[in-house]
């Protein structure tokens, strides 16, 4: 029996590929406007110098350089599909859509994500000294 | 031959699905599937179907959670040996695997699909579309649609609203709206540039997944959006016809 996991990975990997950019755009959206929620309350809070080298003592620590590397890939994943979904609206690549998506939003985004993530990793993790 | 599991979704109190082995020959469609059952299984299983030749749109239904022609599609071509068979999404179901077309039409409806001709053109004056024509060219794997309704059940955003007018009625806008003989241009427009128009759309793209034509809905809805952004280029480019 093939299993109902394979039919539906196998029907959102390549035909429904639209589909797939539409919840990714969604939920990297969401993720994204969270964080700058976040972001905002945590700056507001460090007015207080002591309290603001505290503060980045804390945000240099591996496991927050890790979660910098996801945020970055959620940047690139959003902005990427962003640029291909103007592409989508002024009439470009609308015939080969599932290329642009796998191509360019995915393709072209790992590549600037490892370019940007390579020195994260080496220098905020690896090279990390407390 | 092969044997394969068909699981139809069943209409009724409980919304079950009823499990039939069938034994079928590779090159048999799904339809052939589902007469066989209810030949020799259960003969109260309800679909609906007329060509068998994907040129009506009757059996659109949902082919392992895809909106398909059961007569275009092969099991063969499912690559799976448990196929299960449901009616349309976003429409309401009245047997098994037949749904009411209404919801559908009426949005079709919206957009005056008949042609609306100049009345000061000669009736008896045949006109002349050549195919390098703006709308010749436009009309090109545009105009196959057969209301199947397989973009509609696809289409997210139908799923989410059902005010939205959906890909076919905008195709068909689309395609009326470039026909150089066509005089129902304001009326058209006005009901695309609606919220529940052409601008609902997220470029899913499922539309065009979903078409057992191969019509590139999506790309008709970006047209029509353009259009609506640039009027003076789309009465340019209505106009620009080699039409007597």
């Amino acid at each position: 029996m093939t299993s109902a996991i394979s039919l539906t990975i196998r029907k959102y990997s390549w035909k429904y590929a639209g589909n797939l950019a539409f919840w990714i755009q969604r939920l990297t959206g969401l993720g994204l406007v969270f964080y700058l929620i976040l972001h905002v309350h945590t700056i507001h809070d460090l007015r207080d110098p002591a309290k603001f080298d505290a503060a980045l003592a804390t945000f240099s620590k591996p496991f927050f350089k890790l979660g910098e590397i996801f945020l970055l890939a959620t940047v690139i994943l959003h902005a990427m599909n962003g640029i291909r979904l103007t592409m989508v609206d002024m009439g470009v690549g609308l015939t080969k859509q599932r290329q642009v998506f796998w191509y360019f939003t995915i393709g072209l985004g790992a590549a600037l994500l490892i370019a940007g993530a390579l020195p994260m990793f080496i220098y905020g993790i690896l090279r990390h000294q407390p | 031959m092969a044997t394969y599991q068909i699981r139809v979704a069943r209409s009724g109190s409980d919304g079950a699905t009823d499990s039939f082995t069938v034994e079928l020959d590779h090159r048999m469609t799904v339809l052939d599937a589902l007469f066989l059952i209810q030949r020799e299984q259960d003969p109260t299983l309800s679909f609906r179907c007329s060509c068998r030749v994907g040129m009506c749109g009757t059996c659109a239904m949902r082919i392992n959670w895809q909106p398909r022609l059961a007569c275009q599609t092969r099991v063969l071509t499912l690559k799976a040996d448990t196929i299960v068979v449901e009616p349309l999404a976003h429409l309401p179901v009245m047997k098994d695997l037949v749904v009411a077309m209404d919801p559908f039409f009426e949005q079709w409806k919206r957009v005056k699909p008949a042609l609306h001709p100049d009345p000061k053109r000669d009736p008896k004056k045949l006109a002349v579309v050549p195919p390098t024509s703006e709308f010749g060219k436009q009309a090109q794997g545009k105009r196959d649609c057969i209301t199947c309704g397989a973009c509609y059940a696809a289409c997210g955003i139908v799923g989410s609203n059902e005010e939205y007018l959906g890909p076919a009625a905008i195709n068909k806008a689309m395609l009326r709206l470039m026909d150089p003989r066509d005089n129902a241009v304001d009326e058209r427009l006005e009901e695309l540039n609606d919220e529940n128009g052409v601008w609902r759309c997220h470029t899913q793209f499922n539309c065009v997944a979903a078409c057992p034509k191969g019509i590139n809905l999506t790309d008709s809805i970006m047209k029509m959006k353009r259009s609506l952004l640039f009027p003076k280029k789309f009465h340019d480019k209505r106009n620009f016809v080699d039409n007597p």
